[in-house]
């Protein structure tokens, strides 16, 4: 592979970079983050998370209302005294959470998204703090595609893209078809770009 | 391509190592009952020597026999052998493992010689390979024709490939082999002899104990052992030098501040007995008092120095680059320059009394060895990073000094002060407002808290601020960063493997954003730069890693 497209930088600049000053790029030649059409994750999803929320609250609240139960019965008079304030916390807790296990995901969900190019695939996530991931097909390892219990009663997958080095990057929440055929192709075109590094060298 | 080297029959049957090996796996064996051992030592230990102290001089001597003999059936079940493009190894005495190396799957070679090893003029040889959770090959005591041989085969399997490739594609970038003079070998045919006798001579004539690995590029002298016992100390002089200061009770200081604050039953200073001469004598045995704790660490330090890196020495063949040092046990790292994620530059407050830096090269997998200088100056360590990085990569610096660096965004003094201050300036009053009520003592103690906690913050802030610094150039990025101490991690783009753009809310607010590039050792930030220029850059990285299929 020759070097097609690769910006003629004067040595000058190389030295004085400044704020990532960075021209000279032909602009079809590099990817822009910027202008995609995200894909939502599937509408399931933030019920999938409501749910999974709710589980673990609900249990948090079985938890406590023994612990109530308990204190009541026991019938020792300072323990019940002591007790009537973390009671009422725990409870209040549990109320908040119930709630946020309710709000959180319908926040959240909508401001998630992926988006696959020819090269790499692209997340993004967060309602505060963002941020955009970006995986180059050419640097994946393998995938994995996985889903939970509650993820299959909603009819959910995640996919995991693994680079090399540290932990794979996850996709929650696609449907379990678009998670498979998502999958396939990044390992088609992991195939594809493995055949163009044997071209050039690796 | 390995029919023609020699030996080659050597190693192609199944053997076993050294019987000197079993120390290796006695020690192993000990390694795994160590968990176990604790809670014998908990429990058993006290049983024994309370319930039936006779029994003791009995089960400790059928313990050691145990373990002797777990290892030597350990040893009996190890057989490993080299077929001409893997590495075969059946261990495992109840539970089998058949570990099964494909050559070009290889990363490193690395030998160690532990005291008995290098008695008996054998090695250990522990094989890296690529991926995360990778196996790890180790093979104890064999002798040093052994890991000559892999290697030679090793870099043999990929010159093979290579000119493959070559041939498959002439034109492809970097692989140009000149056809006719296979002596001359390009760049990466050059790689690919890394790890080979140096001259082309065949690796049976490196079986000695002692072969020459190649031009000797640095050494440390005893001295230097010194210094990097004495590095070792790090932050610690600062962090011990506040013990000279401390009140005779600390107690006594609170009470103080309590009782000023309403608190508690005010104490007068004069109710604290001093006087000139005997402050002044307790100054004195709190000097001698902190010289002696920083001389105790320092001398070990530099029995830790001794121990790891006496007789330090890089040397280069080809483009591998190899460290050998240790005591008792010597250890080798051999590093082949294509296989460097990112290579780190290090200065401590010691280090940097002593003008010199610690620098580490990080191989592919995040578990590999990674080569390190333990002691370098900064000439030496630029010219290093130049030739690991090739010919790429020429505007970059390892040095923190460096006037090319550019400083980030002052926006993160603020919000790195926010962040530090935030939590313990609001929450302590806050509990205090719970349990007293707002009183006039109350909101003094909280407006001085606040205040010391912000101010604080912002003096950290400040200085990690002061640290931050990147440069880059068409090829690769430096960035330094650190608190006390500075760092600065270099790498080439095509080298990454994710990168994200994140931004807080206030980053938004400002138009700033953090990127972080993740690499297959670990990931290296840059906080609070333009958005507009970390998404160019992000970008820009995108291109060079899809345009480069190259990264080890």
């Amino acid at each position: 592979m020759g070097s097609p497209g690769i910006p003629d930088f004067t040595k000058a600049e190389t030295h004085n970079p400044g704020p990532f000053a960075n021209p000279e790029v032909r602009p079809g030649s590099l990817p822009r983050a910027a202008t995609l059409d995200w894909q939502p994750l599937h509408p399931r999803y933030a019920k999938r998370l409501q749910a999974g929320a709710l589980i673990r609250i609900g249990v948090l609240a079985a938890v406590v209302a023994a612990a109530h139960v308990t204190v009541l019965l026991a019938g020792f008079e300072t323990l019940s005294r002591i007790a009537v304030w973390p009671l009422r916390i725990l409870w209040a807790l549990c109320a908040l959470g119930g709630a946020w296990a309710v709000v959180k995901p319908l926040i959240v969900v909508p401001r998630c998204g992926y988006a696959v190019r020819e090269k790499d695939i692209l997340y993004r996530s967060g309602v505060l703090w963002r941020a955009v991931r970006v995986v180059p097909f050419s640097r994946v390892q393998h995938t994995r595609t996985d889903s939970g219990v509650l993820d299959r009663r909603f009819g959910l997958a995640n996919l995991t893209v693994f680079p090399a080095g540290a932990g794979g990057h996850k996709i929650p929440g696609l449907g379990t078809d678009t998670a498979e055929n998502l999958r396939a192709y990044v390992s088609e075109r992991i195939e594809a770009e493995k055949l163009e590094a044997a071209d050039t060298g690796s | 391509m390995t029919a023609d080297l020699p030996g080659t029959s050597e190693f192609d049957r199944w053997r076993r190592t050294s019987p000197f090996a079993i120390v290796f796996f006695v020690r192993g064996t000990i390694e795994q009952i160590r968990i176990y051992g604790q809670l014998l030592a908990t429990f058993g230990l006290a049983f024994l020597l309370v319930r039936a102290r006779e029994l003791a001089g009995e089960l400790i001597p059928v313990a050691i026999l145990l373990i002797i003999a777990v290892a030597v059936l350990r040893y009996w079940f190890f057989r490993f052998r080299i077929t001409g493009d893997r590495i075969l190894i059946r261990q495992g005495v109840v539970k089998k493992t058949a570990l099964d190396l494909p050559l070009d799957r290889i990363q490193a070679v690395n030998i160690q010689r532990s005291l008995t090893d290098r008695l008996l003029g054998l090695v250990t040889v522990s094989v890296d390979t690529a991926g995360s959770g990778a196996v790890e090959a180790v093979i104890p005591s064999v002798k040093r024709a052994f890991a000559d041989r892999i290697r030679a085969q090793v870099a043999a399997a990929r010159r093979e490939r290579l000119a493959r490739r070559a041939e498959a594609d002439p034109s492809a970038e970097g692989v140009a082999i000149p056809t006719g003079d296979q002596r001359r070998p390009s760049r990466l045919a050059d790689e690919a002899l890394a790890g080979e006798a140096p001259d082309g001579r065949p690796a049976r004539q490196l079986a000695t104990d002692d072969p020459s690995p190649g031009e000797v590029m640095m050494k440390l002298p005893p001295g230097d052992m010194v210094r990097i016992g004495v590095r070792m100390l790090g932050e610690g002089p600062v962090g011990v030098l506040p013990l000279m200061f401390l009140a005779r009770d600390p107690r006594d200081l609170l009470r103080y501040f309590a009782g000023q604050l309403g608190y508690l039953e005010p104490i007068s200073r004069e109710e604290v007995p001093h006087d000139l001469v005997s402050d002044l004598a307790e100054l004195i045995v709190r000097a001698g008092f902190v010289a002696a704790v920083l001389a105790f660490f320092a001398v070990l330090g530099i029995y830790g120095a001794f121990k790891t890196y006496f007789g330090f020495r890089l040397y280069r063949t080809g483009a591998a680059y190899r460290t050998r040092a240790g005591l008792f046990t010597q250890h080798e790292v051999v590093v082949q320059s294509v296989k460097v994620q990112q290579v780190t530059l290090s200065q401590n407050l010691v280090d940097r009394c002593f003008r010199r830096f610690r620098m580490t090269a990080q191989p592919v997998s995040d578990d590999a060895e990674v080569l390190e200088v333990p002691l370098i100056g900064a000439n030496m360590a630029e010219g290093l990073r130049a030739e690991l990085f090739g010919s790429e990569g020429g505007g970059l610096t390892l040095l923190p000094q460096s006037r090319a660096m550019v400083r980030v965004s002052a926006a993160f003094i603020g919000a790195l002060t926010v962040k530090i201050a935030a939590a313990p300036a609001l929450s302590i009053p806050t509990i205090g407002l719970l349990f007293t009520g707002p009183s006039a003592g109350w909101a003094q103690f909280a407006l001085i808290w606040v205040l010391v906690w912000t101010l604080a913050g912002a003096v950290i802030a400040l200085q990690r601020w002061r640290r931050w610094g990147y440069v880059h150039d068409d090829d690769g990025i430096a960035v330094r960063s650190g608190f006390v101490a500075r760092k600065v991690e270099a790498f080439l783009f095509r080298k990454v493997q994710s990168a994200t753009v994140k931004q807080s809310p206030l980053q938004r607010l400002k138009g700033l954003a953090t990127l972080e590039m993740q690499l297959a050792g670990e990931s290296v930030e840059v906080p609070y730069i333009d958005h507009r220029a970390a998404c160019r850059l992000r970008d820009y990285i995108l291109y060079k890693v899809e345009s480069n299929a190259r990264w080890h």
